[in-house]
């Protein structure tokens, strides 16, 4: 037995040794050739999508769609998501089936879903950042040519902004070239700067002697907490780690940006290393120092919080999005009983214009078999000036407006809870407000504001914004991003506290960054 | 087969010998610890790269695996094949064994020879895979035929030493066939296990990768390592923050160990010495419930306590009192924020932790405390001589049980750290966290080599610890 087994043994070892010496020489296994057999899997894939594009076929409507988004439209068991779908499924003629993971947690989930190609969505909404990503890897589906050729593009109905904001669409593909990836039905919208009128006069301005530049500011935020014992600004955290990041304490950061970006030349820059930086950490510094930046600004507060204390009148200035909030910001000041008249501070000269973020990305995916089909009768009717956009932009007639008596109006019915219960506010849109869509009604837009101060703080934000930079991405940034946003934000934070200068933090940053930064940049502008 | 006693012929099957009566004992069967070893090399082998420096290989991707060989399940195959080697050792055929490692390294060589093929390019050269398989296969195959313990066995018995081992003269199945029963008991756990436990062990894979959410995992072997311990160009930022991770899991968590540990030791002391049992009861609930609370209630109850905003009350107290004019910045601080966290956790985990001591307290017999009243003991040394050293193996018990939890810490820092602390508050949890979720594309494959590498540390501390304790109390828990 024991001579039969070594003889086993021996066959085998043999076996091996023969196979393992039959590759011993690479060079003579025909590698002259490596790059026709070198096609990895992602390669494959991406491949395939640009063979659609390349041979356009009939669009075929597809029967049925799945969809992943995130809270911006009406979710299940709140404000009648389930009339929305139907009708959204009966005015498209398809089915949709909608992954709608919870809105805190949608960028994780999105990541995730990205991982398994087989169980991901054909349509997914992404924030700014992803977008970029996820289209330089191939993992979405190149639009640009839909987007030129569609109705909607072609329809002579685009709104004057629509231009500017469609060239921030365009973000590296994986071949580097640039390319529309994904769409958005609206602008990104952005924030401006709410003033508590009570807190103003007390300090002695009016609403024409607002301050109109970095000194003037810094006086007034000084009066501000002379008159009241405050101190008057907060924001969720000295920076946000989403883009555009500097948009909640605009005033403080004025023209500098925290991270990359094409310069005037067409060169990405670092921002952080810049000179601007060092003065904006150094307004930190200054604002921190002297009171007129809440302490709790340190400790991470969510915007929730800031919101609750701007209600409370523990804070008495507080940037946030322009729009409907201007709307919800008054009504919940009346709610807590403090006076609710609030002014629209006008951009310092030397932030020139508030930021209007880049709008979360509608992409599809490299999984979706029929890309053009979603796009023609999914992407492409969003903005179809009628019943679809009516869906969009407003809801189910009868269950989130009713037409008013004119017959040329609507009027927003009660919001319903996720409870279930109606709650007093109105209805005033489902994925994107009137003041920011791309494209107009072929007919009047039925819009009525719920508050003038809805308009109001639009007509600023129109008048005084300007389109946040456009986002790159490569492997090597995605390696080290992380690692750069953990000492970005211990360096604000330190000179913040004071514990070292702008100047400090920048030299220490450049010192401990400067590889990577250039890696990175190397990677963008070559 | 031959009776040692009185030389006669004993037939198969027989259990006792028919002339003398003597009893048949199977020959003991050993383990095969070179067979063994030879396997794990070759899984270790199968975690390297096949060929690497590849002109064709792009900047980030200096390697091309096995791993990631476009036929995954050939890599699944090489490592089944592998551990059924180990299998068929532990149960000892480790004959068979060799058929499997040997397979194995077929296998691996006709997948090589592949992948020379498809991605080999001059200037080329082979990975470490390779070397080591082929040394695997060959410990595997020859240690097969060593019989080391055997050897061991009788160099003892020649010295006169006994077996330690008791086998009896039933095999593996016939045991298992016996107490069958049992077995059916704990198969459904057993299945639990595996499926929940182990199988999710298959993406350790991943720490080997580069993968960012959206792409195929591309092998880079140990690239991840080589960062993580700043032996790269550009792995300088990624070293310090995860070094600065790495010695505040360990800080953060020995500490506040050793703190709950002692406050839980003398709260349930002095909870024993109380008399009033309705009291003692009221207090014992009223420490438990902080045990219950969500992290982030806790949380949201110390910021409002310790802020350094005008919510903060015990600034604005202190204020008022004029103790302080400025607020002490308890949440912001490096120097203050471990404190805090080191309070909060008391606070919230210490009265939970009493129950298992009070309830070896509540073990100890009367008469030992009698015995030393009477022999003029007064308090302390009763606590001193009786008290502690019955506590003592509880103690080392719950040492042991927490010290393999030290690594896990997570929700205690999330919900209270900032990036003011950053410096004395990150840990590996936090870090991974963010590595993976703070804006753009993932890379789960670095993440996943950080949390190798903490459970390694993990691991490694509990069987120190253990063995610390097999030679204070001369045995240990696991």
């Amino acid at each position: 037995m024991k001579k039969v087994n070594k003889l086993i043994a021996s066959l085998l070892v043999g076996s091996m040794v023969l196979s393992l010496a039959a590759c011993g020489n690479p060079e003579g296994t025909g590698n002259t050739d490596v790059a026709s057999s070198e096609v990895t899997s992602n390669e494959a894939s991406s491949e395939a999508v640009e063979s659609t594009e390349a041979t356009p076929a009939e669009v075929v409507k597809p029967e049925s769609i799945k969809v992943m988004w995130d809270g911006t439209v009406f979710k299940e068991g709140d404000n009648y998501a389930e009339e929305f779908y139907a009708a959204l499924d009966e005015a498209l003629g398809m089915k949709i089936e909608w992954v709608r993971p919870d809105h805190s947690s949608y960028a994780e989930q999105v990541g995730i879903a990205f991982n398994d190609a087989n169980t991901l969505a054909d349509v997914v909404i992404l924030p700014a950042n992803y977008y970029a990503s996820y289209a330089s890897q191939g993992n979405l589906w190149n639009m640009t040519d839909a987007w030129l050729n569609s109705e909607t593009a072609n329809s002579g109905r685009l709104t004057d902004a629509a231009a500017q904001v469609i060239e921030g669409w365009y973000v590296p593909g994986p071949d580097g070239q640039e390319g529309i990836y994904g769409m958005y039905p609206a602008r990104g919208n952005g924030c401006i700067t709410y003033v508590k009128a009570a807190w103003a006069t007390a300090a002695g301005y009016t609403e024409d002697t607002l301050p109109t530049t970095w000194a003037e500011y810094q006086d007034f935020l000084l009066a501000m907490k002379e008159a009241t014992g405050k101190a008057p600004v907060l924001a969720a955290g000295l920076v946000t780690q989403e883009a555009p990041y500097t948009n909640y304490l605009p005033e403080f950061y004025q023209d500098a940006y925290p991270e990359f970006y094409q310069n005037a030349d067409g060169q990405w820059v670092d921002g952080f290393s810049e000179q601007a930086m060092i003065d904006a950490l150094d307004r930190l510094a200054w604002g921190y120092s002297n009171g007129v930046l809440e302490a709790s600004i340190l400790e991470g507060p969510s915007t929730s919080d800031v919101r609750n204390k701007f209600y409370d009148d523990t804070t008495g200035i507080f940037t946030y999005w322009a729009g409907t909030w201007a709307y919800n910001i008054k009504s919940n000041l009346e709610k807590k009983d403090v006076d609710s008249e609030v002014w629209n501070l006008k951009p310092i000269a030397e932030l020139g214009t508030y930021i209007e973020r880049l709008s979360p990305m509608i992409a599809i995916t490299s999984s979706c078999e029929n890309p053009e089909g979603v796009f023609k009768y999914f992407i492409d009717t969003m903005l179809d000036g009628g019943e679809v956009q009516m869906l969009w932009q407003y809801g189910v007639e009868n269950v989130h407006y009713q037409w008013n008596e004119d017959g040329a109006t609507i009027t927003g019915l009660p919001t319903q809870s996720s409870a279930g219960s109606e709650k007093e506010s109105l209805t005033s849109k489902n994925l994107f407000e009137a003041n920011l869509k791309l494209a107009n009604f072929a007919e009047v837009d039925p819009y009525v504001p719920a508050d003038a101060v809805i308009d109001e703080s639009f007509e600023l934000f129109n008048a005084t914004s300007s389109q946040a930079v456009e986002i790159n991405s490569s492997e090597v940034y995605r390696s080290y991003s992380a690692d750069l946003w953990t000492i970005k934000n211990q360096l604000i934070a330190d000179v913040t506290q004071g514990k070292m200068t702008g100047a400090e933090a920048i030299a220490q940053y450049n010192e401990e960054c400067g590889d990577i930064v250039a890696a990175i940049l190397d990677s963008f502008n070559n | 087969m031959l009776c040692k006693t009185c030389n006669a012929e004993i037939p198969k099957k027989a259990t006792r010998c028919p002339e003398c009566g003597r009893a048949v004992v199977k020959p003991q069967k050993y383990l095969y610890p070179i067979a063994v070893t030879g396997a794990v090399i070759s899984f270790v082998g199968g975690l390297f790269p096949a060929i690497q420096n590849s002109d064709a290989m792009k900047k980030f991707n200096p390697a091309y695996g096995f791993m990631n060989y476009e036929q995954p399940m050939v890599w699944y195959l090489f490592m089944l094949l592998l551990v059924a080697s180990m299998l068929l050792c532990a149960f000892k055929f480790e004959k068979f064994s060799i058929i499997t490692t040997v397979t194995a390294a077929v296998v691996y060589g006709i997948t090589y020879n592949n992948i020379c093929m498809r991605h080999g390019a001059p200037g080329m050269q082979n990975g470490l895979a390779g070397p080591i398989i082929i040394t695997g296969t060959i410990v595997g195959v020859i240690g097969a035929f060593i019989n080391i313990n055997k050897f061991i066995a009788d160099r003892k018995k020649e010295k006169g030493e006994i077996e330690y081992q008791y086998t009896g003269n039933k095999t593996i199945w016939q045991r298992i066939y016996i107490y069958r029963g049992f077995y059916l008991m704990f198969l459904p756990v057993l299945i639990f296990v595996l499926i929940f436990n182990y199988l999710p062990m298959a993406g350790l894979r991943f720490a080997f990768t580069d993968y960012y959410s959206g792409k195929e995992p591309v092998y880079v072997g140990i690239k991840h390592f080589v960062d993580m311990f700043g032996l790269s160009t550009l792995s300088k930022l990624s070293h310090k923050n995860f070094l600065n991770a790495f010695t505040n899991t360990l800080s953060l968590s020995i500490i506040k160990l050793f703190l709950n540990t002692f406050m839980a030791v003398i709260i349930s002391l002095l909870l024993n010495e109380m008399v009033v049992l309705r009291f003692k009861k009221t207090v014992q609930t009223v420490i438990y419930l902080p045990h219950f609370m969500s992290w982030v209630v806790v949380a949201s109850i110390f910021k409002l306590i310790l802020s350094a905003s005008d919510s903060g009350m015990l600034n604005q107290m202190l204020m008022s009192m004029e103790l302080i004019d400025k607020p002490i910045e308890f949440l912001t601080s490096e120097n203050l924020w471990r404190g805090v966290y080191y309070v909060v956790n008391i606070w919230k985990d210490t009265g939970w932790g009493t129950i298992l001591f009070l309830a070896t307290l509540s073990g100890i017999s009367p008469e030992l405390y009698e015995a030393a009243q009477i022999d003029g003991a007064n308090r302390f040394n009763r606590l001193r001589y009786i008290t502690l050293p019955a506590l003592a193996n509880t103690i080392i018990t719950v040492f042991i049980l927490n010290l393999a939890k030290v690594m896990n810490l997570f929700e205690s820092v999330f919900v209270m750290y900032n990036p003011s602390v950053y410096e004395v508050s990150d840990v590996l949890q936090t870090y991974i966290y963010r590595q993976s979720f703070s804006g753009g594309t993932a890379n789960y494959g670095y993440t996943t080599a950080v949390g190798l590498f903490k459970s390694l540390v993990s691991c490694a501390l509990v069987l120190a610890c253990n063995r610390a304790s097999k030679k204070i109390r001369g045995r240990g828990i696991v």
